[in-house]
């Protein structure tokens, strides 16, 4: 047994761990004695008593279908609902051409030009080229309408939603982006808008280049107060009080443009609301301070869905949270047990 | 381990087909064993369901990667301990990873028969000495034995040496072995009993 004690001998020889010495060793003491011999059988006997133990907890299965559901909820695009858009979509471009051709005919030569319609449905994003060749990155719940060939003095397009624009320089051509009765114009650069109707806030972030937002300030049809955005700041118009701020645009925000992922380090969970109500244009309410403060690393993607990253979250959190969802807002809390 | 050719069909339906009754078959499988560990570190029933629905979850969301996860239970369990920490706040988390405050229910009625070699005292002995086992020991004995894990799981698992597996496990099985044996020698089995204690007594 070589120092051994007997004991770690059967231990290893009962988890089937034991080497073809220690077996033979193992059977040279149980041949010595009944005593071993009766020892080894009932520890063997004991050991190999393992009864099939039945499904006794339901609420685990409940607790997952709950995650399930709720994740299948935001993830599954209502095929009525997409198709329902799509036809509306189809139906306000054919009564809004002659409208919009009709106010847009100082631009363009002639008629003949049609009008693109991009929709984005929510969860999903896209990229399309221009017909100048500029890149636009279309995100969720987004809309962009553009002609077909730019045939005036200027690019002109219509977004509703949000976009990430990479744009060709052409001095003689200015570059407009239309976003409700606000617009943006460009030479060449690259920059971001986010201009969702529904929202209060009407926002421009520059990543290169130079930008110039007209704001409409709403007293007359051409009354706008212009700005001028500065390389990696962003201008947010908010439409109710508004106020107009500028604020550096936080790192990490060209891989969510263009890949719609948004990559983030031992960032506090306060400033990583505020990122998730961007990209998933949710709302975080906390209900604890103290979550605020807490850090994290990983990724933001817009292919993902506020729940999957919540889970991520609840999942990693030292301590225990929990959160719920309701009107478009998440309330995270601490978990009460 | 005769389950061994039926999980790999289930993990094939759910990767494959998304297959729900599967993967519902694949959760009973594992489901209880999951929760009885996550309970050991969490001691809150709630958590523990909670803990082992988000692996679940997890798994479910990953579902077309589980063909390539080489030991799906190894891969479960690791998945539970680390959401279980996870659920933890920090003092309670380094006493787990510790191991030396944990609660592991043994579940004693399952783990000892009561058969003609083992008669009612004699498995309330070993019931006793398995109770007694320190809580990490008892945490070792149980995935070696309910779970029949090996050696370098268990060491993965917790992230504990091989050896330390090992030495625990060996304790436990020492433990429930000399109540074994010296509930046979009282029944006048022993004449050999000194001469042999002495010959498997560690020699240095």
């Amino acid at each position: 047994m070589k120092g051994d004690s007997v004991w770690n001998i059967i231990t290893r020889h009962l988890a089937e761990e034991s080497t073809a010495e220690e077996k033979q060793a193992l059977d040279e003491w149980t041949k010595k004695d009944n005593l071993n011999q009766g020892t080894l059988d009932r520890l063997r006997e004991m050991w190999e008593y393992n009864p099939v133990r039945q499904s006794g907890y339901p609420k685990i299965y409940e607790a997952f279908k709950t995650r399930l559901n709720h994740y299948e909820k935001r993830q599954t695009k209502n095929p009525f609902l997409y198709y329902a858009v799509r036809v509306a979509a189809v139906l306000f471009l054919l009564i809004g051409t002659a409208a919009l051709v009709n106010t847009m005919v100082p631009f363009y030569n002639n008629r003949e030009i049609t009008w693109q319609e991009i929709t984005v449905p929510k969860g999903s994003r896209t990229s399309i080229l221009l017909p100048d060749s500029s890149k636009v990155w279309i995100s969720n719940n987004s809309k962009i309408r553009y002609p077909d060939k730019f045939a005036s003095g200027t690019r002109e397009l219509e977004l509703t939603g949000e976009a990430y624009f990479e744009v060709v320089h052409n001095k003689k051509k200015p570059f407009i982006v239309h976003a409700g009765s606000d617009r943006i114009k460009v030479l060449g650069t690259k920059f971001a808008v986010s201009a969702y109707p529904d929202d209060s806030v009407f926002k421009a972030e520059l990543l290169t280049g130079k930008i110039q937002v007209d704001i409409h300030t709403g007293k007359g049809d051409d009354s706008y107060k212009s700005f001028i955005v500065k390389p990696s700041y962003s201008l947010v118009y908010n439409k109710t009080s508004g106020d107009i701020t500028s604020a550096v645009i936080p790192d990490g925000f060209l891989d969510y443009w263009k890949n719609g992922i948004y990559t983030f380090s031992n960032e506090s969970l306060e400033s990583l609301a505020q990122k998730i109500d961007r990209i998933y244009n949710v709302q975080v309410v906390f209900e604890n301070d103290y979550i605020k403060t807490k850090r994290f690393s990983g990724n933001i993607s817009i292919d993902d869905n506020i729940f999957t990253f919540m889970e991520a979250v609840k999942r990693t959190s030292l301590v225990p949270l929990e959160y719920r969802y309701e009107n478009n807002t998440i309330f995270i809390n601490l978990k009460s047990d | 381990m005769q389950q061994k050719p039926k999980i790999e069909i289930l993990v094939g339906q759910i990767s494959q087909f998304s297959d729900q009754k599967a993967f519902k078959q694949f959760f009973d499988l594992y489901a209880n064993r999951l929760f009885e560990f996550a309970f050991s570190f969490l001691k809150s029933k709630q958590l523990a369901e909670e803990a082992v629905a988000d692996v679940f979850f997890k798994v479910w969301l990953n579902r077309e990667t589980l063909p390539s996860i080489e030991n799906i239970k190894a891969y479960l369990f690791k998945a539970t301990y680390n959401t279980t920490l996870n659920y933890l706040d920090e003092e309670k988390r380094r006493k787990a990873i510790g191991l030396d405050d944990i609660k592991v229910d043994l579940g004693v009625d399952l783990i000892c028969p009561e058969t003609e070699l083992m008669t009612k005292e004699l498995k309330g002995r070993i019931d006793q000495a398995i109770e007694s086992l320190p809580p990490r020991c008892k945490l070792i004995y149980k995935l070696a034995k309910v779970e029949q894990m090996k050696y370098k799981e268990i060491a993965s698992l917790l992230d504990i040496s091989v050896k330390t597996i090992d030495h625990q496990l060996s304790i436990a099985i020492k433990k429930i072995g000399e109540e074994i044996r010296e509930y046979l020698s009282r029944d006048g089995n022993n004449s050999n009993f000194l001469v042999l204690m002495q010959l498997f007594i560690p020699l240095k």
